[in-house]
């Protein structure tokens, strides 16, 4: 039997140049006359012929090394210093948050207490009903994860959601949708795509939209195959005319992309909105990973039906693991829609973690020539730096609305209570409220998120408190009622005299490893308590602890506790929160939105913010008050804020009346 | 002449593979069963499987959920079994807890996860299977000291730990 050509050669060139034995070099004449085996050498020959050919012909055509071939070679010269396991990154302008325990989605070690572990906690319908939030994005009932194809079009901000229409945990996944006229009041409109092709059968999975100059809107999404392959896939409205783009038709030629051959056909998804480069092409950034460096792909395409994986990364780094909900966009001082670039426009990669749950940005700047992002300070870069939120907040996706000009990010807040108690209670998720997202120019290295000033609208009483003394190891009540839908907006000062007599700390803080608000300092913990009854039993301390640190420097963090927050034990019960830059002048500022399970804080303008899941058993309903306290031990504090009741957004399904 | 060494060479290669390739699966389970938190456990339970010599790591974490959904309803079925034979208040009320807790294993946390192995989005069973492990042992706990279920929780608790640490390899 002759000897199988070796055909599967990966490397043309090597096999005529290596070829075993010399006497039979292609491209030579005659056979040799011992030759015995004379077809078979023919046929080598001839073989060999076609693969100089071949090899001679591809020179010419493509000089460039695809995406696959570039590859490996790319990761192996991407050892940086100290590579390997993530570690916590040195003192930067924006110190990121103490990561700490590694926290999972329903992390509960917390229930471990003195060593017995205690049974969970029997939730009754009231407890559980008052968990639904008033004004945060939900479905009426059942599982929602990752923000889908958030945009703004003819007159309605439209969201599209990951949802599970058959119960309070993942699976299933199909796309919800809902429409609101100002980010705010959200009606339900039916199911957007359901899982009803072979290319998508086992899950209409995360995309986003992209809203083309001539007013099409394209939708790209991934869909989980009837083999479990990841593919993307690309879905357009059905009716342009409808505002409420209520039908969507998914193209007959999907998918329109599947994985590169040395991508793992699991680690191939959540394609971006698509950015318009100076070539007259567009481009879209994909999440995948090789071994455990997360890296993002970058397509290129024109008609949004046929693609070009371009060579290189848009970006990787080492140890992260896979990436998913890729989001890249160009920020400054304003709004920028996703296309703008040009020399001094910085531009954001964020990353969704799968490792640890969290959502990472850095800021950088953008070759679109090289399809290379680079960050400003590899020390933060993405994966590794700067969170959007200290709390819960994962698959985070910004859109640029026109409408506002402004960029506004959506982030999936999942429980931290146990999956029994989602089941029981029928619902599981909320989505933040929306933030607007800019560059924060006093820094230059880091975003400044705050709440959409539409949500304002919800403000109804208000209550204000003008410079109140709160000396230390004091807690005073504020007398606002319920306070389970409130917002709150403070200021604090610490006592100049104390400050400066104060010695120097001779540790650093760090909310996650710290003991919470029961843990007291020289200048902190100060701040405020929410969903805490009168008597104290629970309660959500939202606090700064200030560090004073060689040369008279202050370090600030700012920290949600839940240690207390539920007499529950199957809650998840952590001290979330980083540390925050304080500028020279400023006071320390925070708002804080509560709204029944969920708490959200917003420290200096939206340097640094923390996203909390509270689950209160006696703290509810009339129950749940707000105090102002402060436990430190050497400085008074002096409190200024403002506290107003919300209504509710009365999300509700969408009816023609 | 090169072609007859080629030939035995290939066909020498080809034997090898088919002898090491059990051998190399056998070793992921050793590999993967080192990962988890009860190693011994897991290399056993994997064994008793035969699929799991030519498993992959998710496969293999998906034969561990298998044992979660075929213990949770084997307890649930003495569950109803005790409960049927007039206990006590104490013990109803423990076991009646237990059969919510299983029940939820069975209905939500199982298919949840086998979806997330199957489908490569590995958090959720990650996540799930640790609910599953907390189910089991707070269903224990409601007995104080006198659990009828002790051995069927423990199996529980240990299966499904060691199905979320196998779906953690994975992320």
């Amino acid at each position: 039997m002759p000897k199988p050509f070796p055909m599967a050669e990966p490397n043309p060139v090597r096999s005529s140049i290596d070829h075993e034995d010399p006497e039979y070099a292609p491209l030579s004449g005659g056979a040799k006359p011992e030759d015995r085996r004379r077809p078979t050498k023919v046929i080598l020959a001839g073989l060999s012929v076609l693969l100089v050919i071949g090899m001679m012909l591809g020179f010419f055509t493509d000089t460039k090394p695809d995406f696959c071939t570039q590859a490996n070679d790319a990761l192996l010269s991407m050892t940086r210093e100290g590579a390997g396991p993530r570690s916590i990154p040195a003192e930067a302008v924006v110190r990121p948050g103490a990561r700490g325990v590694k926290e999972g989605v329903s992390d509960k070690s917390s229930r471990i207490i003195a060593g017995v572990n205690v049974p969970s906690f029997p939730w009754n319908n009231s407890m559980l009903s008052w968990q639904r939030t008033a004004f945060h994005f939900q479905p009426e009932k059942n599982w929602m994860n990752d923000p889908n194809g958030p945009m703004y079009y003819k007159g309605w901000y439209h969201f599209f959601y990951q949802y599970n229409p058959e119960g309070a945990v993942w699976g299933n996944i199909v796309w919800g949708h809902a429409v609101s006229e100002d980010l705010i009041h959200w009606l339900h409109l039916p199911l957007a795509m359901v899982a009803d092709q072979w290319y998508d059968v086992n899950g209409v999975w995360s995309g986003s939209a992209t809203i083309l100059p001539d007013g099409q809107v394209v939708m790209l999404y991934t869909g989980s195959s009837n083999e479990s392959v990841q593919l993307q896939n690309l879905a357009y409205p059905a009716d342009l005319s409808d505002p409420l783009l209520v039908h969507w038709v998914k193209h007959p030629g999907n998918p329109v992309l599947a994985p590169p051959p040395c991508i793992n056909k699991l680690d191939f998804r959540d394609p971006t909105t698509a950015w318009y480069t100076s070539g007259g092409k567009w481009r879209i950034a994909i999440g995948a990973k090789i071994n455990k460096t997360g890296m993002s792909l970058v397509y290129e395409t024109e008609d949004f039906k046929n693609y070009k994986l371009l060579p290189g990364m848009l970006h990787a780094v080492p140890g992260t693991g896979m990436w998913e909900c890729v989001d890249f966009f160009p920020v400054s001082e304003d709004g920028l829609d996703t296309s703008v670039n040009g020399p001094g426009v910085k531009h954001v990669m964020k990353v969704s973690l799968d490792d640890d749950r969290h959502d990472y940005y850095s800021i950088g700047t953008y070759d679109e020539k090289a399809n290379t992002w680079v960050p400003d300070n590899p020390e933060i870069d993405v994966g590794i730096g700067i969170r959007y939120d200290y709390g819960i907040f994962y698959a985070s996706k910004t859109f640029y609305d026109q409408n506002k000009r402004r960029r506004i990010l959506w982030g999936w807040i999942t429980e931290s209570d146990s999956e029994a108690a989602d089941v029981q209670k029928g619902w599981a998720s909320l989505q933040g409220i929306p933030r607007t997202i800019v560059l924060d120019t006093k820094t230059g290295s880091n975003l400044l998120q705050w709440p959409v000033e539409e949500v304002e609208s919800l403000r109804l009483s208000s209550k204000e408190f003008d410079s109140i003394e709160v000396k230390t190891g004091t807690v005073v009540p504020l007398d606002v009622g319920t306070a389970t839908q409130v917002d709150i907006v403070a200021e604090f000062e610490l006592d100049k005299q104390a400050l400066g007599a104060t010695p120097e700390a001779d540790a650093d803080y760090s909310c996650g490893a710290s003991g919470g608000a029961s843990q007291r300092g020289a200048l902190g913990p100060f701040g405020l308590l929410v969903l805490a009854d009168d008597g104290l039993s629970e309660q959500t301390p939202v606090y700064f602890y200030v560090v004073k640190g060689p040369n008279g420097t202050l370090k600030t963090s700012i920290c949600t506790d839940q240690l207390r927050s539920s007499e529950a034990s199957d809650v998840v019960k952590h001290v979330y929160g980083s540390f925050v830059p304080v500028l020279e002048g400023e006071k320390l500022s925070v708002r804080i939105m509560v709204d029944h399970s969920i708490v959200e804080t917003f420290a200096q303008g939206g340097r640094s913010c923390i996203t909390a899941r509270v689950y209160p058993t006696k703290a509810i309903y009339g129950a749940a008050r707000v105090f102002l306290f402060n436990n430190a031990t050497e400085a008074n504090v002096k409190a200024s804020l403002k506290i107003w009741q919300m209504n509710s957004a009365f999300i509700r399904p969408y009816s023609d009346q | 002449m090169k072609t007859p060494m080629l030939l035995t060479l290939l066909s020498f290669t080809q034997l090898l593979l088919i002898t090491i390739l059990p051998i190399a699966s056998a070793d992921l389970v050793d590999d993967t069963c080192k990962k988890t938190p009860y190693a011994d456990f897991c290399i056993s339970a994997l064994r008793s499987d035969p699929r799991s010599s030519t498993a992959d790591t998710p496969k293999l974490g998906l034969i561990m959920v298998d044992k979660v959904d075929t213990s949770a309803k084997s307890t649930l079925t003495k569950i109803n079994d005790l409960l049927g034979k007039s206990p006590d208040p104490g013990m109803k009320k423990a076991l009646t807890f237990c059969k919510e807790s299983y029940k939820i294993v069975i209905s939500a946390l199982v298919p949840s996860s086998r979806e997330s192995l199957s489908k490569g989005d590995y958090k959720f069973a990650v996540d799930y299977m640790k609910g599953a492990a907390r189910e089991a042992s707070d269903c224990e706990v409601g007995f104080g000291r006198k659990s009828p279920l002790s051995d069927l929780n423990d199996y529980e608790n240990k299966a499904a730990s060691v199905a979320s640490a196998i779906a953690s390899t994975l992320l």
